[in-house]
């Protein structure tokens, strides 16, 4: 796996911090990708949530899990 | 009123189960509608601070949303907002589309497709060893951890822990593909 293949799909995951403000923020690794591998990132995500919503009894991707799961409801 | 705007009006009656289904409905067009923008911002984020917006509205009884697929039209208004908003914080305006986008064509996604699943679950049974346990650890913990927490979970380096995800990914992909269906598709 190349260096471009981990940086890419170290933000695919649905998984963000909080900054200082209470926003969330990209993983560290986003701020690295070249202009060209971002449309990658965009896929992969697409993709990545497809399959978790396809997997999930409930049908809920791990984005409507992250979100459900700042907002205190699981 | 669409199956969206029913989910969306439950969620407003404090029905946190309806405000679920009504992401799952409207999170594939949401995303896509922020295609254009992911020069300039991560859409992971901007998707979920779009959904938290969104929660934040149900809870405004007086703020009326009218029109078929209102609720989307909005979510998809606010997300690029936020992320023209996401773009200047960081300095990246110069990345971003121009002020005046087509609309994105409605057509929400089921909340799940048994046959898809099916089929994924097959091909995730062909995985083995560390692709899979990688793979299955990022389905599980994927929304609360980070990965280099999931990693540590399996026993991992995070760098590995990449790899193995990267692995699975094409295997599940190409096994999906020998049966005919290209997870492609969905982009469109």
């Amino acid at each position: 796996m190349s260096e471009r293949d981990s940086l890419i799909e170290a933000s695919v995951a649905a998984y963000r911090e909080r900054d200082q403000e209470g926003r969330l923020v990209p993983p560290p690794e986003y701020w690295d990708l070249a202009p060209e591998d971002v449309e990658e990132l965009f896929r992969r995500q697409v993709l990545s949530r497809e399959v978790e919503r396809a997997m999930d009894l409930e049908g809920r991707s791990a984005t409507v899990k992250a979100v459900l799961a700042r907002l205190g409801i699981v | 009123m669409s199956e969206i705007d029913d989910l969306f009006t439950a969620a407003r009656t404090n029905e946190p189960r309806a405000f679920a289904r009504w992401m799952g409905s409207v999170e594939l067009p949401v995303r896509l509608g922020l295609r254009r923008y992911a020069e300039a911002v991560d859409v992971e984020t901007i998707v979920q601070e779009t959904f938290l917006r969104m929660w934040l509205l149900t809870q405004e009884p007086a703020r009326e949303l009218t029109g078929e697929h209102a609720s989307l039209k909005f979510a998809i208004g606010i997300a690029r907002n936020l992320a023209r908003a996401e773009a200047r914080r960081y300095r990246r305006e110069h990345l971003l589309p121009p002020e005046e986008l087509p609309e994105v064509p409605v057509d929400p996604a089921p909340t799940s497709d048994p046959k898809l699943r099916r089929l994924i679950q097959e091909c995730l049974k062909r995985l083995a060893g560390a692709p899979l346990k990688a793979l299955e650890a990022r389905l599980n913990f994927g929304d609360q951890y980070p990965d280099h927490t999931i990693a540590e979970m399996i026993r991992m380096t995070k760098n590995t822990f990449l790899q193995n995800i990267v692995r699975a990914r094409r295997q599940v992909a190409e096994c999906l593909e020998k049966q005919g269906v290209r997870l492609d598709e969905v982009l469109p």
